[in-house]
């Protein structure tokens, strides 16, 4: 029985090993990625993936695009606090994608362990936060969940600029995505934390002297006429909160052969808009 | 509780110390230990079927001393229908009420007459099917005077409700399972070590290809009304897989979890999809059923005796109610009935016998003929599977239409892109290091790998990387709805 218990450990504590190598090994070379990033990129474009079509070649200084696919903003929050924590750090210019969507009710699901998509988030974020000590999820909480294993083993996300092809999107399609994205499915107060986590962005980018620009790049005229009317009106409210440079090009009159679906560019949709968002910029 | 849940996780470890550690002095009270820790297991799903489980309990003990004492055959012919007719009775109330009540209504408004009556929202207790047999085995086994009634009550209670196989078997023989409770139990450390791989095994076969393989048996088999056939196939050959880990995965993680606490259940899968007829199938098949019904039903009804009507009307009638065993749909009826005729011509040729042993044994590949006919036998096996798997006859029927038409030949169009892809070839690696280990219990019996513990923990490892990484959405075990 001793031997049974004694070779149980010894091997709970090789498989801990194993896990616990991975992780270090991943974290380091993350810590790198950020301490590359801080020393030669004086821009940084952030947010989810209606940013992560901005392309970086745009832009007069040497541009990163840091921005990932359903990226909430503590995830942003805590991507800007490690990268703020390396010793030379040259950012001096966030522009940061905040749009409708991003307070709709699918975000606040980002953060809950209990859903799928919070599971998602989890695997794919997992790096980005500490994971002893952070606002979002216990650390007792991530350790019972197989998608914590599944993200250590997978390292952190890799940050790709996406460049699509497609362009006008069908309504159908729109519409899927609208409901994706603004289905209540039971949540009583959606934008909470996302609204949370972006004062907390602006306010540690204003502590480190970087400045902020919102950007919103434009959506389809489809989304925007079957999205509630309300939704936008809250948008206007939380942004107009902060003291933030705004590029807003939600109102614009986008054509559809520029837009690869409801809410994001085509390559030459990002091409053309990403051109004007870093014209605007120089004029600021 | 399920097998692939952390409350178990945190819940075996904690019986099995208490059982090795703090019980181990009494015999006595290590099996109270395992009736708590059972009705526990259960009741972390719905505490108030607890006492369905408890009613068979009771009614069995008393019965079995009942049967003991009597020697009148008229009142232990009573005796054993008061049991038959509460377990049966509490499974047909639960599992087939509706079922019944639904066809009557229909079958009188096919005669013009209508009928009013309300089905009932009846919740179906996790492994009644199980557990209902199991007890009937022992009832009958003492009526047939094959088995001398327990008079302890703790060692019964345990017998009924082993946590280990309570809620999707195997279906123990009380022959079998109860002595085991009478008996000192020692820990066995080969034991032990065998069941821990074998409860890796299980949850690998569970986690990695059943719960993957379901994603897309679920995608293809709701949406076959807008599917070509070719992708009709895979959703198919993709369920015929998700069932047999599913199962077999969950009697491996039984079956190994009852070797830590040093109990041996029965063997209830030989890789079933090595055989070379339909009747060898039903020999590795979900075996503890399989043989439950041989033994409680068909040699009862003359078996394999008599004039070759009797032979066909006793295989129908065991696979017909095997099918019915499954659940309270035409489907399943349908699936057995159409295994009974795969089995008919091999029993009228006397065939039923001729592939025994294991395929291929001491040889690494097959012969052409075995080839042909594990191939042959597979694709029946994936036909019938149709069956039990979709929704209604109608809905067997177009899938099955799909598949035989043109579109067969079309390729399969894109659902689930590189993912599926992989779940096929984890698919194949898997069915591989099956038929390399098809002589032992279970794929992952090491016991004769040379290169010592670091291989080993080198396999293990792999193993649990492999479950972490590629597990599919956790699922419930199909065999719970049985």
């Amino acid at each position: 029985m001793q031997v049974f218990l004694r070779n149980i450990l010894l091997f709970l504590c090789f498989i801990l090993v194993v896990f616990m190598s991975v992780y270090g090994y991943h974290k380091i070379k993350l810590n790198d990625k950020f301490e590359t990033i801080a020393i030669n990129y004086s821009y940084l474009i952030m947010g989810d993936s209606q940013t992560q079509r901005l392309s970086e070649d745009m832009f007069e200084k040497q541009t990163f695009n840091f921005s990932n696919t359903a990226e909430h903003y503590c995830f942003t929050y805590y991507k800007l606090k490690q990268l703020f924590y390396q010793e030379k750090c040259n950012t001096e210019l966030i522009l940061l994608g905040v749009s409708v969507h991003n307070f709709s009710p699918i975000y606040h699901k980002l953060l809950d362990l209990d859903k799928a998509e919070g599971l998602s988030n989890l695997k794919n974020f997992l790096y980005y936060l500490n994971i002893f000590d952070n606002e979002v999820f216990s650390f007792y909480d991530m350790i019972s969940r197989q998608q914590f294993y599944q993200g250590v083993l997978k390292g952190p996300l890799k940050n790709r600029v996406i460049r699509s092809s497609k362009k006008e999107p069908k309504k159908e399609d729109i519409l899927k995505v609208i409901e994706m994205h603004f289905s209540k499915d039971g949540l009583d107060n959606p934008v909470d934390n996302q609204v949370y986590f972006l004062r907390k962005i602006v306010d540690l980018c204003k502590e480190n002297k970087v400045d902020v620009f919102f950007i919103s790049t434009p959506v389809h005229h489809q989304y925007k006429q079957n999205i509630p009317q309300k939704e936008f009106e809250r948008f206007y409210k939380i942004v107009q909160k902060f003291d933030v440079h705004q590029i807003n090009y939600l109102e614009s009159e986008v054509p559809d052969s520029l837009m690869s679906d409801g809410n994001h560019l085509n390559i030459q949709g990002a091409n053309y808009y990403g051109r004007l968002i870093a014209q605007e910029i120089l004029e600021n | 509780m399920f097998f692939n849940s952390l409350d178990f996780a945190f819940f075996l470890p904690i019986v099995f110390l208490l059982y090795w550690f703090v019980f181990n002095k009494n015999l006595k009270l290590q099996n109270l230990l395992l009736v708590c820790a059972s009705y526990l297991f259960y009741g972390w799903w719905d505490w108030r079927f607890l006492s369905l489980i408890l009613l068979s309990t009771i009614v069995d003990y008393f019965i079995g001393l009942g049967l003991s004492k009597q020697e009148n055959t008229s009142k232990r012919r009573k005796l054993l229908w008061i049991s038959i007719l509460v377990n049966l009775g509490c499974l047909g109330f639960f599992k087939y009420y509706n079922f019944f009540l639904d066809n009557f209504v229909e079958a009188f408004s096919f005669f013009g007459s209508s009928i009013n009556a309300n089905s009932l929202n009846i919740i179906l207790p996790v492994g009644i099917s199980f557990y209902t047999f199991q007890t009937l085995s022992y009832t009958i086994d003492i009526y047939k005077k094959k088995l001398v009634p327990t008079k302890d009550f703790i060692a019964f209670t345990a017998f009924v409700s082993f946590f280990p196989q309570l809620v999707a078997g195997p279906i123990e023989r009380a022959t079998n399972l109860l002595p085991q409770f009478y008996k000192r139990r020692i820990f066995n450390y080969t034991k032990a070590v065998d069941g821990m791989r074998q409860i890796l095994w299980g949850l690998f076969k569970k986690v990695v290809i059943a719960d993957n393989c379901a994603e897309f048996a679920n995608l293809i088999f709701n949406n076959s009304d807008e599917l070509a056939g070719s992708t009709l196939v895979l959703g198919a050959l993709f369920f015929t897989f998700q069932i047999y880990c599913d199962f077999s995965g969950y009697s491996d993680i039984a079956i190994g979890t009852a070797r830590l606490f040093n109990f041996n259940l029965m063997q209830n899968f030989a890789f079933p999809y090595f055989s070379r007829d339909i009747a060898e199938f039903w020999r590795r098949w979900h075996i503890s059923l399989s043989t439950w019904f041989r033994d409680y039903l068909y040699i009862p009804l003359g078996g394999s005796r008599g004039s070759n009507l009797l032979k066909m009307r006793n295989i129908f009638i065991i696979f017909l109610v095997s099918g019915f065993w499954h659940g309270a749909n035409w489907t399943y009826i349908f699936w057995g009935g159409l295994h009974a005729l795969y089995f008919l011509p091999l029993m009228l040729l006397n065939k039923n016998r001729d592939n025994i042993g294991v395929v291929a044994e001491n040889h690494l590949f097959p012969s052409i003929k075995d080839t042909f006919s594990m191939a042959l036998t597979f694709i029946l096996t994936v036909f019938a599977w149709i069956f039990f798997r979709a929704e209604s006859l109608r809905h067997a029927f177009s899938y099955i239409g799909e598949i035989f038409s043109s579109s067969l030949f079309s390729l399969p169009v894109h659902f689930g892109g590189w993912k599926a892809l992989i779940t096929l070839i984890g698919v194949i690696i898997f069915m591989s290091a099956e038929w390399f280990q098809r002589e032992k219990k279970h794929a992952l019996d090491l016991s004769l790998i040379r290169g010592g513990r670091f291989v080993r923990w080198g396999i293990y490892l792999i193993i649990i990387l492999v479950i972490i990484s590629f597990g599919g959405q956790q699922q419930e075990f199909i065999y719970f709805q049985f």
